[in-house]
C-alpha cells in the first residue's frame, strides 16, 4: 500500500548527498563501483566502508532503509561466501569427511560478502537520494556522447521518463482494480497456481483498458501541445552544477583514485 | 435480551484509526478514533471535503483496509477475528467503488454481474435470478445482459457495476461517490436506483456523495467528516442548521437552503433550516396563506 505514493526507493530529504547534482552522483557511483572492485586490502576496503558510511550519515537517511535494501540479498551474500569458504585452496584449518576450510577461503568469502554490500549500499545510496525524473536526466546526459553513433539519447529519455511518470500511476491503479475486484469476493490468495493465474484476468483486464486509455489520452496531450521530439527540447529544471558540487566531484574523484592505487598495491 | 437485539447496529465502528505510510516520510493519519454505528434499514449520507478520509472509512466496512488500530464489528463480530469473518465481511457488506465500471471486466455483461454471487457460491436457478433482480434494480435494460459491458454508455457501464455488487445480496450496500463523473441525466438515475433499493428491500444504505442537494433530499441521516474525524453525525435539519460549521470545513450549502439563509437574513419569517423543495414549498404556502389573512383583517 505504502510504495504506491513512491516509486522505487526514492527518500526524499534535504541532504548535502541529495542536493548533489545527479550527473556527478551518477558519475561518482559508477567510480565508487569500479573502487569496490579495486579494493583488496585491509586498509582500501576500510577506507571505502568509511567514505560510503560517511555518506550514509550526511544523506540523512536512515540505516535501517540501506538494511532494507540488503535484505533480499542475504541468500546470495552467503551462498557465495559459503562456496568460496569451501572452494578457495590453501592452508587447511578445519577439514572433516571432503570439506576443508582454509583460511584464505574464509578470507576470500569476507571480502566477496563486504564487496558485495558495499556495491548493493553504494548503488541504493543513489536510489534513495535522486528522485527517478533527475535520474533520467543524468542518464541522458551520461549517454549524450552516443549521439554521435546516431542512438536517440532524448527519445530514449523521454520515454523512460514517461514510463516512471505513470508506473505509481499504474501501481495505484492496480491497486484500486485488486480492491474492486476483492470487493466481489475476487481471492487471489489462495487456491492452486492455475486458480491463481486466472484470478489475474478480472486485473489484468481493467489495468489493459485503463493504460490504453492513458496513453491514448496522452499522446494526444502531447500533439496538442506540438511534441515533435529531437534534441533542442530545453527543460523546466535543467540540471545546474555549482562550483561546490565541482569540489565535491573533484574531491571524491581524488580519493577515489587513491583508494585504487592502494589495492592496486594489495593494500 | 430482546430489546437489546433490536438495539444492536448492524455495523459498528469502534475507536477506528488508519495511518498510510507509518515510517515514511509521507505518513498520514486518513482517520482518527472514529467511531460510528450503523442501522438496518437506515440511508445514510456521507460528506466531507476530498482528503477527509471518506473512502478510507468505507473500505475498512467490508475488511479490504486493515485497521491501524480500532475495531469492525458486523452484528456484534470483528470482521478481522479470523479468515472467514473476513470473507464474510465482503458479502455482507457491498462495497461499490468510486468508478466502479473499470473493474468491468468480462465479455458480457451477464457474466460480469454473476462474478460476485459465484465468488459468493451462488450457482444455477438462484445465480439467474440475483443476476436479473439485481439488473432490474438498477433499472438497466435486459437486453443489455448479452452486450459487452465496454459497448454501453458510461450511465450504463455505472450501474451495471452496482448492479455486479447488489447481486451478491449484501445486508449492507455503500457506495463510494456513485454519482462522480456523470451528467445530470446519469445522476438522477443513479439516486434513483439507490432510493428505491433501500425501500424495496430494506436495507441499510450509506453513499459518498460530494452534491449537498443530493443527501439533503434523499438521506434520514447525514455523516459530515473533517480532517480524519468525523465531524457531524446528525439529521439532514441539524446538519443543515450549522451553516458556519459546514462553510469552515469548506463545504457549501444545499443551494435550496444557501437561498432560504440569505432570505432568512433578510428578515423572512422562517425559523427551522430548509433543504427540501417539499418543504420549502409547504412553508412559504403557509406564508402565504397567513400574509393573506393578515391583509384581510
Ligand atoms: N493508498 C494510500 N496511500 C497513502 N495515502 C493515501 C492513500 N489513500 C488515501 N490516502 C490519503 O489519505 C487521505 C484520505 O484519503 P481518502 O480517504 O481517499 O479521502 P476522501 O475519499 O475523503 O477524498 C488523503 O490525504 C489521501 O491523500
Ligand atoms: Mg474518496
Amino acid at each position: 500500500m505504502q510504495n504506491n505514493i513512491t516509486l522505487g526507493q526514492y527518500f526524499p530529504m534535504n541532504s548535502p548527498v541529495h542536493r548533489l547534482d545527479a550527473r556527478f552522483k551518477l558519475f561518482l557511483t559508477i567510480f565508487f563501483i569500479v573502487t569496490v572492485f579495486f579494493a583488496d586490502g585491509l586498509l582500501s576496503y576500510g577506507l571505502v566502508t568509511l567514505v560510503l558510511g560517511g555518506v550514509i550519515a550526511m544523506s540523512k537517511i536512515p540505516f535501517s532503509m540501506i538494511l532494507k535494501s540488503l535484505k533480499p540479498l542475504i541468500i546470495i551474500i552467503l551462498f557465495t561466501a559459503i562456496l568460496n569458504i569451501f572452494y578457495t585452496k590453501g592452508t587447511p584449518l578445519v577439514s572433516f569427511w571432503i570439506f576443508k576450510i582454509t583460511y584464505e577461503g574464509i578470507v576470500v568469502a569476507f571480502k566477496m560478502g563486504i564487496r558485495i554490500i558495499l556495491l548493493v549500499a553504494g548503488s541504493s545510496l543513489l536510489t534513495y537520494t535522486t528522485s527517478p525524473i533527475m535520474l533520467t536526466d543524468a542518464m541522458e546526459a551520461l549517454l549524450s556522447p552516443l549521439k554521435v553513433f546516431k542512438v536517440p539519447v532524448n527519445e530514449l529519455a523521454m520515454m523512460m521518463s514517461i514510463a516512471l511518470r505513470f508506473i505509481p500511476t499504474l501501481m495505484e491503479e492496480t491497486q484500486k482494480i485488486m480492491n474492486a475486484q476483492k470487493a466481489r469476493g475476487a481471492d487471489f490468495e489462495t487456491g492452486s497456481l492455475i486458480s491463481r493465474a486466472k484470478a489475474l484476468v478480472p486485473i489484468l483486464v481493467p489495468l489493459f483498458v485503463s493504460a490504453f486509455r492513458r496513453a491514448d489520452d496522452l499522446a494526444m496531450a502531447m500533439e496538442s501541445r506540438c511534441y515533435t521530439g529531437g534534441d533542442n527540447r530545453t527543460r523546466l529544471k535543467p540540471l545546474v552544477a555549482t562550483g561546490s558540487d565541482f569540489v565535491i566531484l573533484v574531491g571524491c574523484i581524488l580519493v577515489f583514485s587513491g583508494i585504487i592505487v592502494l589495492g592496486c598495491f594489495g593494500l | 435480551m430482546i430489546l437489546s437485539n433490536t438495539n444492536q447496529p448492524i455495523l459498528e465502528i469502534r475507536s477506528l484509526s488508519h495511518i498510510y505510510g507509518e515510517g515514511t516520510p509521507f505518513r498520514h493519519v486518513a482517520l482518527d478514533n472514529v467511531n460510528l454505528k450503523l442501522y438496518q434499514g437506515e440511508l445514510v449520507g456521507l460528506i466531507g471535503h476530498t482528503g477527509s478520509g471518506k473512502s478510507t472509512l468505507i473500505q475498512h466496512f467490508n475488511g479490504l483496509l486493515r485497521p491501524t488500530s480500532g475495531q469492525v464489528l458486523l452484528r456484534g463480530e470483528d470482521i478481522f477475528a479470523t479468515k472467514t469473518a473476513t470473507r464474510n465481511a465482503r458479502f455482507a457488506v457491498g462495497l461499490v467503488m468510486q468508478y466502479p465500471e473499470y473493474q468491468l471486466f468480462e465479455d458480457t455483461v451477464r457474466k460480469d454481474i454473476a462474478f460476485g454471487p459465484k465468488n459468493k457460491g451462488i450457482t444455477g436457478v438462484e445465480l439467474e435470478r440475483v443476476i436479473l433482480e439485481a439488473c432490474d434494480a438498477v433499472n438497466l435494460p435486459r437486453r443489455l445482459l448479452d452486450s459487452s459491458p465496454f459497448e454501453l454508455s458510461g450511465g450504463e457501464k455505472r450501474r451495471a457495476a452496482i448492479a455486479g455488487i447488489i447481486a451478491m445480496e449484501p445486508d449492507l450496500l455503500i457506495l463510494d461517490e456513485p454519482t462522480a463523473g456523470l451528467d445530470p441525466k446519469g445522476r438522477e438515475e443513479i439516486l434513483e436506483t439507490i432510493t428505491a433499493y433501500r425501500k424495496n428491500t430494506g436495507k441499510t444504505v450509506l453513499f459518498v456523495s460530494h452534491s449537498m442537494d443530493t443527501v439533503a433530499n434523499v438521506c434520514n441521516r447525514i455523516l459530515v467528516m473533517n480532517r480524519s474525524h468525523i465531524a457531524m453525525d446528525a439529521s439532514p435539519a441539524e446538519v443543515f442548521s450549522r451553516t458556519e460549521e459546514l462553510r469552515n470545513m469548506g463545504l457549501a450549502l444545499p443551494d435550496l437552503t444557501d437561498i432560504f439563509v440569505y432570505m432568512q437574513n433578510r428578515g423572512l419569517p422562517i425559523s427551522d433550516p430548509v433543504y427540501t423543495m417539499d418543504y420549502a414549498v409547504r412553508k412559504l404556502a403557509e406564508l402565504i396563506s397567513s400574509e393573506k389573512e393578515h391583509y384581510a383583517e
